[in-house]
Order: C-alpha cells, then sequence, then structure tokens
C-alpha cells in the first residue's frame, strides 16, 4: 500500500496562509508525514529568508495557538524550500523534479482555475482547502469539516484508512451524530 | 463572540496565568512577543538561517507545549532562553558542530557584547546570575574554585594549569565537565526551583 510520506504546502507570506499551514501541520500530524513548506520570492537576501522563517514561526504559533488544548502531538519534521521568481512557475518546476504524495492547495494562494489543474495534474495527490472559514471552535471539528469542504485529487490508498484509525475522527462523528439526532 | 483585547501592558506571567485558565489570545499574545528573540538566538548559535529556524521551531514548541510546567521561579523570558540555549547546544553537539572551544569562544564572545545588552537582556542577566552562582556555591570546592578561577576571576588556562597542578587537557575536562553539570542543575533549578535542586546537588 502507498504510504503518504510527504506533504506539500506552497505558501506566500504575503498571503494570509495560517489557517491552511495549521491544516497542513495537523494532517501532516495525523498522517506521521514529512511536511515541506514551499516558497518563491523575488530574490534571497538574507533580509528576504529572515521576512519568510519569521513568518513561518508566526503561523507555527497559529497552530500552537489553535490546537493549545489537543493532548499528545505528534512532532513532525518540515523542510523549507525557498526558490526564486513566480510561486507558480517555481511551483511547477519543483514538482517535476521532486517527488511529493500529497500536494495541498490553500485558498490564500488566490490560484486561477488553469494554474491549480497544472499543479494538480504535476502532483501525485491533492487538496484544495475551500476558503470557507469555519465556525466552530472546537480543534478536531475544524480539521474534519475543512477536510469535508476540501477538494480531494488522487489521493493514496492508505490515506483514508489512516485518517479511519484516528480516534479523534471517531469522536467528531460521534458529536455529528449526536446533534443530528438531538 | 467578543474577542478579548490583549495589551502589551499585560506583563507575561499574567499572560501565562491567562492561558492556564484557557485564554487563546494570550497564548498567541505571548507567542509573538518571543517567537523572533528565539529564531535570533538560535542564529546566534548556528550563524545559519535553515538550522536557526529548526531550532527555534523546536525550542518554542517544547516551551509553548509544556507552559504548564513553568513554575515561575525564574522569569518566563529566562525560563524560555534557558529552553532554547540548552535546545542550540544540545543539537550542535550532537552534530559534533560544538566542541570545548567553541564553547569558551561563546563565553568570549558574550563578554565582549556586553555595552550592546539591552536594560531587559540585563534583568534577565541578573536573574540568571543569582541563581548560577547559587549553584555554584553548593558545588564541590574544587569545581567551584575551577569554574571562579576561570569565569569570575578571568584566569587564563595557563595560569589554571599552574594553580592546580594539573595538565591543559586535565583543566579543560574538568571545566567541560562543571559547566555541563551546572546547566543540567540550572535547567532543573529553573523547572523545580532553586532550593530544592540545591539539595539535589550532592547526587551529581
Amino acid at each position: 500500500m502507498l504510504m503518504a510520506k510527504k506533504i506539500l504546502f506552497p505558501f506566500s507570506v504575503d498571503t494570509p496562509y495560517y489557517e491552511g499551514y495549521s491544516w497542513a501541520v495537523e494532517l501532516a500530524s495525523k498522517m506521521e508525514a514529512e511536511l515541506w513548506l514551499f516558497t518563491a520570492s523575488k530574490d534571497k537576501t538574507e533580509e528576504t529568508v529572515q521576512q519568510i522563517f519569521h513568518s513561518l514561526l508566526e503561523a507555527q504559533g497559529h497552530y500552537l495557538q489553535l490546537s493549545a488544548n489537543k493532548p499528545a502531538k505528534v512532532k513532525i519534521k518540515t523542510e523549507r524550500w525557498i526558490e526564486t521568481g513566480s510561486l507558480k512557475n517555481a511551483l511547477l518546476t519543483f514538482l517535476k523534479s521532486n517527488s511529493v504524495d500529497i500536494t495541498i492547495l490553500d485558498s490564500s494562494l488566490l490560484m486561477d482555475k488553469q494554474s491549480e489543474s497544472e499543479v494538480i495534474d504535476f502532483s501525485r495527490g491533492a487538496i484544495v482547502l475551500s476558503s470557507k472559514k469555519e465556525m466552530t471552535t472546537e480543534y478536531e471539528s475544524q480539521f474534519y469539516k475543512k477536510l469535508q469542504e476540501a477538494e480531494l485529487y488522487k489521493l493514496p490508498d492508505n490515506f483514508y484508512a489512516t485518517l479511519g484509525n484516528d480516534h479523534s475522527l471517531f469522536n467528531y462523528l460521534r458529536n455529528f451524530f449526536k446533534r443530528a439526532t438531538d | 463572540m467578543k474577542t478579548k483585547v490583549i495589551t502589551a501592558a499585560i506583563s507575561d506571567e499574567q499572560l501565562i496565568l491567562s492561558i492556564k485558565g484557557g485564554n487563546r489570545e494570550a497564548f498567541g499574545e505571548l507567542y509573538n512577543r518571543y517567537y523572533k528573540k528565539v529564531y535570533h538566538k538560535c542564529l546566534s548559535f548556528t550563524k545559519n538561517p535553515d538550522e536557526a529556524f529548526d531550532y527555534a521551531q523546536e525550542s518554542l514548541m517544547k516551551a509553548f507545549d509544556h507552559l504548564e510546567t513553568f513554575r515561575g521561579h525564574a522569569s518566563f523570558s529566562t525560563w524560555l532562553y534557558t529552553i532554547t540555549h540548552h535546545h542550540c547546544l544540545a543539537g550542535l553537539k550532537k552534530n559534533s558542530r560544538l566542541s570545548t572551544t567553541a564553547l569558551n569562544e561563546q563565553f568570549i564572545e558574550a563578554d565582549r557584547n556586553q555595552t550592546s545588552i539591552t536594560l531587559e537582556e540585563t534583568s534577565q542577566r541578573t536573574e540568571q546570575e543569582t541563581i548560577m552562582f547559587k549553584l555554584i556555591d553548593r558545588l564541590p570546592e574544587n569545581e567551584k574554585q575551577l569554574l571562579t578561577l576561570k569565569y569570575q576571576e578571568g584566569e587564563s588556562i595557563e595560569n589554571l594549569q599552574e594553580k592546580m597542578g594539573l595538565n591543559s587537557s586535565a583543566v579543560k575536562m574538568r571545566l567541560k565537565r562543571s559547566k555541563e553539570k551546572l546547566n543540567a542543575l540550572y535547567m532543573l533549578a529553573l523547572t523545580y526551583g532553586v532550593e530544592q535542586v540545591l539539595e539535589m546537588v550532592e547526587m551529581f
């Protein structure tokens, strides 16, 4: 069975990507996969690189804040890829030469449909997140609601099996059915 | 849902109390006060932005995921920077990038940079120094003498060789072991309190 071991999250520091980042971290945590964080900038000066790292640390803070009451977080490994030029072109070049199991496209990227299709074509699997803001404050419910609303493409066989083993999914579904019968 | 506005006027310790009460905005405020400083501390160790990011990410995760272990015996910033400091040292040692010489250079560099230390860092160092000197005072006499001569009196390795009747390697090895022991005690002091650790010093 093909195991999803590398998840790619492209982002731009000029856009509000923290929600998408938090979701990607949570998915990587549940799948015990490596998270590759990909961006492109006009240059790679010390100042630009510093700005990107500051932004990623701030995004991590957002994730930690959202998941503050969640017990036993699985520590995940991240790799950062900082390329120069346009994000879309750099991303396509990257996908052509690197093997990534799932690419997560956050709504903050504001990709047009054609660009989105190209990225999906060059990815082994892809998840396109919806821009809809989740109203629930319960952390695990937020994750599964966002998954429910996402568009899923060519996901590996073990994706559903792995999530199916996650206890928090059971709790989410149990609460869902409880609300439906109340 | 009404969102509480957290102002910069609220102290770190008040924020932590608030966080322990479930206030997520307080968590965000506290994190945002420190993540850049933690990154730059890691950068001063690694001199490599990508590596510094890894250490900063891990240190922040360690600290903010375990805020319940912060007892308040030292300031929050001291606690956080100590976790960062040790995490970087452990990581660099593991990658064999840090030798005893490099450790000494860190101390020398710290002395050189003294004039540029801000008021905030000065008060952190005073608190750090107080805890550190309490621990040093309880060490066995020969270890205490060695550390005091080296770092308080500023004696060179050659002078220490003469005073203690040891060769250069022996002096350096004893210094290394004493520093490692002191670092471990310092971390314990921040977690469990200085007084408790002072009672345990003989065990190390």
